[in-house]
């Protein structure tokens, strides 16, 4: 498989305050890639960057070899950390809004297949400030996949969700990279890393502490679970990968 | 306009003209206009009849005591156009017990000291005691009477100050004799358009100041700017907030005129009431207007990208306002002719420049250079917010809740992409 990201020699500081020393990882073309790490370890910081929010203090940050451009014909989804909805208006204008943004032909069409998948189509006409935190969530999801994007890039997905919503976005997110979706899943729960992960990288304090497949990881770390090998990177002092 | 901008753009005006309180405001200054006219005539009218009924004396008995005997004659032309005779008192006395025992309604006091202290008593029998009250009417006739008999026409009439002034002004270019309806159609549409900003700032700028902030609030940025450039999201903002001052303009103008229509076609108007702007003042007026709202609307979008929350917006914005509005408190200087240094300051200090050439053009000293100047000057800088708006919103769409750090915002760019 080809490399779809790559990230080289990425640094990156805030206020004198250095987040990312030096991070260098590539997301192959078609896989699903877990960004891993504690609060405040960078995760989002390196997406920001790689998406041209932030500007790096030095290093490469490319998308299927070219930096991040709107207008480009690589279609990105990016479901943020911090997302919120226009809550006055209804869930069909908001989600068309979107879908026209992302150059879908049929925007209402699509939005209303997708709220049926989601079990929200009777929702269809309810101002967004009128629904759940999960329902919002959807909506949210369902705009960041709009057009089945060759890189989708989901920080924390299933928040906030419930066992029964968690299962149907995995399902989800599953479809996609069926289709040829690239994936990069930032996430803090270990198990649906496990299922859905090709490969990982574990970030503390700006450094990648591991990098690889779910197995070269474990056997790296001697350890079974990823949740495991997680508290050890976290509890242990400096060490590099 | 690329196709994001547009899309952008078309979602803000349609979500903007679902909102009732859109129309509201559109809407309010019509109907509060309506509703003073309404009004004023009501309560003219209403005044007007109380006038004239207090002023009708023909069913009053009226009396005069004149310690000086200055009034000569005691007849006076009444409300009912008929002549009314005031009874001729002869003391004071007399005349305050005749009130007392009911046989005067009006009794009027000329003082032994009147020519001095120029005062007339009026006493009145169940006088309601209001501001429509005028029972010193037929006392100031018979005054009157008395002193155009005893002094020539045209003395009399120079002290009463009842001479018309017809002034001829000569244009100062080729002399032609300037016709007073000319100089109101100059001004007209000058006026029309200051109002119009005026009353668009009032309304619409709020709406203008926290127009970015929405996204910032409802924390939408960062999920927008994968699909739209920045630049992209602050034109397409940008366009609709200056459609959607057309339309509310729009929704302004056309009840005046159709106001000023019907009250031309039911001859409410003056006859003399001719106001015939010419085309190059309407479209210049036009243009003027356009570019100081579209001025107005960049900087609200630079206010409301550096805003943190629609109400830090407001209180920007709130400065904003009161910079435009500080032209009118120079308003014996904008109206001299050659404009003095604060004219020029006023005329050329970006925030001031629409309000200061609006009143300039009123004033006819605005000349064609300067004009042209000052909407280069207004199209400069609101490019320029415009740019630095969307330079500040790619870095600061997702501080949600940080204040403004101008020097975080404006301060030397990290280098980006070096290998």
């Amino acid at each position: 498989m080809t490399d779809f990201v790559e990230i080289k020699d990425f640094r990156i500081s805030f206020a004198g305050k250095t987040v990312i020393k030096k991070l260098s990882f590539s997301v192959k073309k078609g896989e699903i890639f877990g960004l891993l790490g504690s609060n405040g370890s960078g995760k989002t910081t390196t997406i920001r960057t790689l998406l041209g929010i932030y500007k790096a203090d030095r290093g490469q940050l490319l998308i299927n070899g070219k930096p991040f451009d709107q207008n480009s014909d690589i279609k990105v989804g990016y479901l943020p950390e911090e997302r919120g909805l226009y809550k006055k208006e209804n869930v069909i204008d908001t989600m068309v809004y979107f879908g026209r943004l992302r150059g879908l032909k049929d925007p209402k069409g699509w939005s209303m297949k997708y709220l049926k998948r989601v079990d929200m189509a009777d929702y269809a006409k309810t101002k967004v400030e009128k629904l759940s935190q999960g329902m919002q969530q959807k909506i949210q999801i369902g705009i960041t996949i709009m057009g089945d994007p060759d890189l989708l890039i989901l920080d924390e997905p299933t928040k906030g969700f419930d066992p029964v919503n968690r299962r149907l976005l995995m399902d989800i997110i599953e479809e996609l990279h069926t289709k040829g979706s690239t994936i990069i899943l930032i996430t803090h729960y270990m198990d649906e890393v496990e299922r859905f992960c090709d490969r990982i990288l574990l970030l503390k304090d700006g450094v990648a502490r591991a990098y690889g497949t779910i197995n070269e990881v474990r056997n790296k770390f001697h350890r079974r679970s990823i949740d495991q090998i997680f508290i050890d990177v976290y509890g242990a002092k400096e060490e590099t990968a | 306009m690329s196709s994001k901008t547009f899309q952008v753009a078309h979602f803000e005006i349609v979500r903007n003209l679902k909102k009732i309180s859109f129309w509201l405001a559109a809407i309010a200054v019509p109907i509060a206009m309506a509703l003073y006219i309404a009004f004023v005539a009501l309560i003219g009218a209403t005044t007007n009849e109380q006038i004239s009924a207090n002023n009708n004396t023909s069913d009053l008995r009226l009396g005069l005591y004149d310690a000086l005997g200055y009034v000569q004659q005691y007849s006076f032309i009444n409300a009912d156009e008929q002549e009314q005779t005031v009874a001729k008192i002869a003391s004071r006395e007399q005349g305050l017990q005749e009130i007392t025992d009911n046989h005067l309604d009006v009794l009027y006091i000329i003082p032994d000291n009147f020519a001095t202290e120029h005062r007339v008593e009026v006493h009145v029998k169940n006088g309601e005691t209001s501001i429509f009250d005028n029972y010193s009417a037929p006392i100031k006739q018979l005054l009157n009477n008395e002193a155009a008999n005893q002094v020539d026409a045209v003395n009399y009439a120079v002290i009463a100050q009842t001479i018309n002034y017809q002034s001829v002004n000569y244009d100062q270019e080729d002399n032609h004799i300037i016709d007073p309806s000319e100089t109101i159609s100059r001004m007209a549409a000058p006026i029309a358009a200051t109002v119009l900003f005026y009353l668009i700032i009032i309304l619409f700028g709020n709406r203008l100041s926290t127009a970015m902030v929405e996204e910032k609030e409802n924390r939408i940025s960062e999920l927008l700017l994968t699909s739209v450039k920045p630049g992209q999201l602050i034109a397409g903002k940008t366009i609709s907030l200056i459609v959607l001052g057309v339309i509310q303009l729009i929704v302004l103008i056309v009840p005046v005129v159709l106001m000023l229509i019907i009250a031309n076609n039911y001859h409410l108007l003056p006859t003399n009431f001719v106001i015939a702007p010419s085309l190059a003042s309407i479209l210049s007026s036009l243009l003027l207007l356009f570019c100081a709202f579209f001025l107005f609307a960049s900087i609200c979008v630079l206010i409301g990208v550096v805003s943190p929350t629609a109400r830090d917006a407001s209180s920007y914005a709130g400065i904003l306002v009161f910079s435009v509005v500080i032209p009118f408190m120079f308003f014996g200087q904008m109206n001299a002719n050659p404009v003095n240094a604060i004219g020029y300051v006023l005329t050329y200090f970006p925030l001031s420049t629409p309000a200061a050439m609006m009143l300039r053009s009123i004033f006819g000293n605005l000349p064609t250079w300067e004009y042209w100047l000052g909407l280069g000057e207004i199209a400069l800088v609101s490019f320029l917010s415009l740019r630095l708006a969307a330079y500040i919103f790619r870095r600061n769409a997702i501080s949600f809740t940080a204040k403004i750090n101008l020097k975080k915002l404006l301060g030397k760019p990290r280098k980006a992409w070096k290998n």
